[in-house]
């Protein structure tokens, strides 16, 4: 893709995440490769269940006790030129990957209705991550908070700083959790549907605000959504995700304007369009996105697909390929059901 | 905070009243009086008295007052520290009741401490080691504990004392302080004495107060925020202690009000067999012989441990959850 030409922040290779239940394993995440670029903006897109939260979680290790990762580096270039860190061989509950996460690396969550503890002032838990990875007095650390509380956008931020989450609306919450995770100035923020839960005329504005805040601070972001539209509205690449594995990956205009693999196609073609003449029919991806416990041994789209080779795309995964410069796809159809290698 | 605290204070005032007055009320309801169920014994006897002589025993009593009178009697009585005269016994109740309920607010509070602790440790241990070899042991003692009747346990653990320690348990106080008065060595030697009831009383509230805190532990630990908290860097034992306890603690101290009256007047079985001088047996008695004031102060200070109780609870609820404290 475009960003890995230049200047790579997080590359993650073949990770693998797979939770062990009584049921047997679910390959939640099965062979994901990505780069996110330094100060770009990146949005990963899938179906729910697709593995991308859990992608976004692998990141900073901080995936349910039944899940782990089994095989994959996620390298980490904190410094460009300097060596990377490989996220994925830290302990989950180590020192190490503990200093990264929310002073590095942060992460917003799709409940700011739950995300943040509603026993405790949203001071007390901004001011608990500046005083984690700072060594600064409580003063200082309050006054940080009430600083980055007005840059997100709450007004009157000292007095709403001693407030508890209840007493804030859902947009607000989300800003005082953008506030949370951006204090320490990280330089990687993952926003795991930062909007689902908000009504539409908010989303707008925290997209908005991440964006402008992703400027200022010159950092990366990874948005992970279903909704096409906000990454659309925000991204620079987008990740195309299906049952755990990478599908297409490319540019804004390489996604939007040129999609190749069919499940992007199918995603793109079944949002609503205002121009499209009445009474015409929403296309739809006929059937669901396969049981993770059972993943197809071949191409995890196949069912689906309208395009679908019998006896080639049952038979064997799809390797990602370059169709364009930084433009990937897995798909067969590019490569002629010959296999890639 | 301070306001809040305030407030509930003063709402005790008018409960408090209220229920004296339903108590004294009450405590009258079945028909007659002590100088009845007094004259009728006395006929058993064979002995039968004048009605000028149950007149007189009435007036001397003060029973040919209204009950109205009466009450604010005994009201204006209470506030001097003095509750009434004991039909019964022909003692102030002050004098009957104090030590008795002083011992049995200590036993209790104690084996509350030590459930509550007990408890605590071994549901954080399951909730966080779910499903572990530990979580299992616990749930399987728990479960014996839950289901073990208490006097059972205390003949167990009195026969298991004496036979591999020597140690014999008789009561609260051993024989030589039981009727001493109070000093520094008949302190140390309750203190001596104090661990099995506490154990007996505190081991039965214990497997349920395990499960529940379990249970909450659990739910809270897969919360949304336990996720936040563990993004910013926090280490596992910093946040589960300071997020997810703090809301599962919630139950725990909830149930603090009327777990403290319970307490007090608690099973009879296991009180006699530990010899425990709780208040039970001899609040019966009393409202068998219609000795109104011994069993109404009796009653009167069940229900303010259990208001007191509640306050209790509710103050430490609005301090672990400000959404009490705001509505």
């Amino acid at each position: 893709m475009a960003a890995s030409k230049m200047d790579p922040l997080l590359e993650i290779k073949s990770l693998k995440t797979h939770f062990f239940t009584h049921e047997g394993t679910v390959q939640a995440v099965n062979g994901v490769s990505l780069t996110v670029g330094r100060g770009r903006i990146t949005g990963v897109v899938g179906e729910s269940g697709c593995g991308k939260s859990v992608m976004g979680r692998s990141i900073l290790n901080i995936i349910e006790s039944n899940g782990k990762i089994v095989e994959g580096s996620i390298l980490y270039y904190s410094e460009p030129g300097r060596p990377p860190v490989d996220l994925a061989k830290l302990h989950p509950r180590g020192r190490e990957i503990r200093r990264i996460r929310g002073r590095e690396i942060s992460m917003i969550f799709q409940e700011p209705m739950t995300s943040f503890s509603p026993v405790h002032t949203v001071g007390n838990q901004i001011v608990e991550v500046i005083r984690l990875h700072e060594k600064i007095s409580v003063e200082e650390a309050r006054k940080l908070a009430v600083e980055m509380l007005g840059k997100v956008g709450i007004h009157q931020p000292a007095e709403r700083i001693d407030e508890y989450p209840h007493q804030l609306s859902g947009g607000m919450r989300q800003r005082a959790m953008i506030a949370m995770a951006l204090v320490c100035r990280p330089k990687l923020l993952i926003a795991d549907e930062p909007t689902t839960a908000l009504d539409v005329t908010i989303q707008a504005q925290i997209l908005e605000l991440i964006k402008s805040l992703q400027r200022e601070f010159a950092m990366s972001v990874i948005i992970i959504t279903h909704d096409l539209g906000v990454i659309a509205e925000t991204a620079d690449d987008i990740v195309v995700m299906y049952l755990g594995q990478v599908m297409e990956s490319g540019s804004v205009t390489d996604i939007f304007y040129d999609p190749k693999h069919p499940y992007t196609r199918a995603l793109l073609e079944s949002i609503p369009r205002i121009e499209a003449d009445r009474g015409q029919k929403l296309t739809t991806i006929e059937g669901a996105v396969p049981d993770a416990h059972h993943v197809p041994p071949g191409c995890p789209f196949y069912e689906r697909c309208a395009h679908a080779m019998p006896g080639i795309c049952s038979a064997r995964r799809p390797d990602p390929m370059e169709v364009s410069p930084g433009h990937e796809v897995a798909c067969f159809l590019y490569t002629g059901g010959e296999p890639n290698e | 905070m301070a306001s809040y605290i305030v407030k509930r204070c003063l709402y005790l005032v008018p409960t408090l009243i209220a229920i004296s007055i339903v108590v004294f009320i009450v405590i009258q309801l079945p028909p007659g009086d002590y100088v009845t169920t007094y004259v009728m014994r006395l006929e058993q006897e064979g002995v039968s008295l004048s009605q000028h002589q149950i007149d007189q025993m009435r007036e001397m009593y003060g029973l040919d007052k209204p009950m109205h009178i009466r009450y604010l009697k005994w009201m204006a009585g209470i506030f001097r520290g003095d509750f009434g005269f004991s039909f019964e016994w022909n003692r102030p109740v002050a004098e009957l009741i104090g030590g008795r309920l002083a011992l049995t607010v200590a036993v209790s509070l104690t084996s509350l401490i030590f459930t509550w602790v007990v408890s605590f440790v071994i549901g954080f241990y399951s909730a966080t080691h779910q499903y572990s070899v530990g979580d299992y042991l616990a749930t399987f003692i728990g479960f014996i504990g839950l289901a073990t009747p208490n006097f059972m346990l205390a003949l167990v653990l009195m026969w298991f004392a004496y036979s591999r320690f020597g140690f014999i348990y008789g009561g609260l106080f051993s024989p030589e302080y039981a009727m001493a008065p109070w000093g520094m060595g008949k302190f140390f030697d309750m203190l001596k004495n104090l661990w099995l009831p506490v154990l007996v009383i505190g081991t039965s509230g214990t497997a349920g107060q395990i499960r529940i805190l379990r249970a909450n532990l659990l739910d809270e630990l897969a919360k949304p925020y336990v996720t936040t908290a563990r993004a910013k860097g926090l280490s596992e034992i910093k946040l589960v202690l300071k997020y997810p306890v703090r809301i599962a603690l919630i139950p725990f101290v909830s149930t603090a009000g009327w777990r403290l009256s319970s307490l007090v007047s608690g099973s009879v079985v296991t009180a006699t067999v530990l010899n425990l001088p709780t208040t039970g047996p001899m609040l019966l008695a009393a409202l068998k012989s219609q000795d109104m004031y011994l069993a109404g102060s009796f009653i009167l200070f069940l229900s303010l441990l259990t208001v007191v109780g509640t306050l209790l609870s509710d103050i430490l609820l609005a301090a672990l959850d400000p959404r009490i404290r705001y509505q």
